[in-house]
């Protein structure tokens, strides 16, 4: 999908962020919408791959940090 | 070292430093100097949201008080350094470039802007920038920073006002923040250096957030030198920040060396076989590959298979983080923020949780192939962003179809944010030009805490070169 947000995209996008407690305009529904069906589209190929494995993290340990250090 | 006054402006950092130790130049003077430069072009520019004429002017005289005396001397004694409004600074605003912010004001410094002043930096201006620190900010509060080398075109973001500030000498270094990519992208468009340290190694105690577990304070400066300068005195343990590194801060400056002997190179293939990449900035970052071999360094390809979803990755976890981070604002103040703002931060938002999971599993894979990689050569090499300075317009315009956000969002940010998720140092060196005179900046990256060699890296090229020292058309 190249071109612009379907109307029920549209609609979705709406929705959710109503649910979410978010004041959306009708000027920025359009471009939200772009951007969040534009950001599903990039993550697709991270759906593809194998993390089962693989746990999240946000912060990586410095291995070699001496531990004794003041 | 022998500043020339009529080129006192446009000196590095160091040698500034050098020439007030040797007392050449005097604090005085030197900031005199840069707020009459900031009086004349910053209203062209727009870099500054604020100037500290009377406070750097006496700090200036407290510096020549001290000078008198024989007081000890820090690595930037008497230089004038501006920083980016992310950063608190003790009794003036600090905005993070937002209207819904312009009264905010911290009854303390950052650690990076106390420790810049404790190695005698002398605090002339905060800085332009995106708003809370993202991109693509449409109508900025304090006037769009305009690129120094070319005025109708973008100087790269969320550091703007850093990358305008340098190339333009309106101060002698500044320190920028870079979370997915805010301190090179704009260094690469203003034609200076711009340095993401490795997590950890610099403290964001103060720095407004944007994603805390990918926000790094980034020197950006004229040369590498001043980098390794700027980051030897911002570097090390904070107390107040859990999760700065307690390893020893080596001695940057002293570890420059100008030869690439022995010194491996990967050129990441994804990277550099992109259909994203313009081919001037290709053939560009290629002759400065041809520059490393020349001085010693192999060069070899090298594959990061997952680099090109690094946009993705950032946006469905530093954007959620950011969005999570702004809550407040989001629910009191949405009318205040800009366009842009808003609808990047709503669409990160609305993003199923399971995707911000997988977002940060992927970013554990990201990192181990970069360090597979890093564990065949000593750097890695790409281009800093794919496209020279787009346009203003072009570059802000508002986003109508999926194409137009994965050109002009995703393609920018998979060069700038795989070293951003990997939590790995990586910096920017002006490499040359476009046919039309627009910056092209060469990114240099490496393993953790390896800070070293790629200012080493980056010293040795700009030895050889003379891009770093060109000026920015009207700006004498």
């Amino acid at each position: 999908m190249n071109g612009a947000p379907t109307d029920d995209e549209i609609a979705l996008v709406r929705l959710l962020a109503a649910r979410s407690g978010f004041s959306l305009s009708d000027g920025d529904v359009h471009e939200v919408a772009v951007r969040f069906i534009s950001l599903l589209a990039e993550l697709d190929p991270l759906m593809k791959i194998d993390l089962s494995g693989v746990e999240p993290v946000t912060v990586f340990r410095d291995t070699d940090e001496p531990r004794d250090a003041a | 070292v022998t500043v020339v006054q009529s080129d006192l402006a446009f000196a590095s950092a160091f040698d500034i430093a050098a020439a007030i130790r040797a007392r050449q130049v005097s604090p005085v003077e030197i900031v005199r100097t840069y707020l009459e430069r900031i009086r004349r072009l910053n209203p062209q520019l727009n870099a500054c949201i604020t100037v500290l004429e009377d406070e750097a002017l006496a700090a200036a005289r407290d510096a020549e008080r001290a000078l008198v005396h024989g007081e000890p001397q820090g690595q930037l004694f008497g230089v004038p350094i501006a920083v980016k409004d992310q950063f608190w600074s003790r009794g003036t605003r600090t905005t993070n470039g937002s209207r819904a912010l312009q009264d905010f004001v911290p009854d303390e410094d950052a650690t990076v802007v106390a420790r810049l002043k404790a190695a005698g930096a002398i605090l002339i201006a905060k800085l332009n920038m995106s708003e809370l620190a993202l991109g693509g900010t449409r109508r900025p509060p304090w006037g769009t920073p305009h690129n120094p080398w070319d005025h109708t075109r973008t100087p790269g973001e969320s550091s703007s006002g850093c990358g305008v500030a340098v190339a333009a000498h309106l101060c002698a270094a500044s320190l920028g923040e870079d979370t997915g990519g805010s301190g090179r992208w704009p260094a690469a468009y203003c034609g200076i250096v711009g340095l993401r340290p490795t997590y950890g190694l610099v403290s964001r105690y103060g720095t407004m957030p944007a994603c805390w577990f990918l926000d790094a304070p980034a020197p950006m400066t004229k040369t590498a030198r001043d980098a390794a300068v700027v980051l030897g005195a911002i570097a090390g343990h904070d107390p107040k920040d859990l999760l700065t590194s307690r390893r020893r801060v080596p001695d940057y400056v002293g570890g420059l060396s100008e030869s690439l002997a022995g010194i491996r190179v990967g050129v990441i293939a994804e990277l550099d076989e992109s259909d994203a990449l313009d081919p001037e900035v290709r053939r560009t970052v290629d002759a400065a590959t041809a520059v490393l071999h020349a001085l010693g360094a192999t060069v070899r390809r090298v594959n990061v298979p997952l680099i090109l979803a690094a946009g993705g990755m950032l946006a469905a976890t530093c954007d959620i983080e950011s969005a999570a981070a702004n809550d407040r604002l989001f629910r009191t103040q949405l009318d205040d923020l800009d366009g842009a703002t808003r609808t990047r931060l709503l669409a990160a938002a609305l993003l199923p949780v399971a995707h911000y999971g997988r977002g940060l599993r992927a970013r554990v894979v990201l990192r181990q192939q970069l360090l597979e990689a890093l564990g065949n050569v000593d750097v890695l090499v790409s281009a800093t962003s794919p496209y020279p300075p787009p346009l203003h317009d072009a570059h802000t315009a508002t986003f109508t179809s999926t194409a137009d956000v994965r050109a002009r969002f995703f393609m920018q940010r998979a060069y700038l944010s795989g070293y951003s998720l990997a939590a790995l140092p990586a910096l920017s060196v002006p490499c040359g030009f476009t046919n039309s005179g627009l910056p092209v900046g060469m990114q240099i990256a490496g393993r953790p805490f390896s800070e070293g060699a790629l200012l080493s890296v980056a010293h040795a090229y700009e030895s050889a070169t003379s891009w770093h020292t060109r000026r920015a058309p009207a700006i004498d």
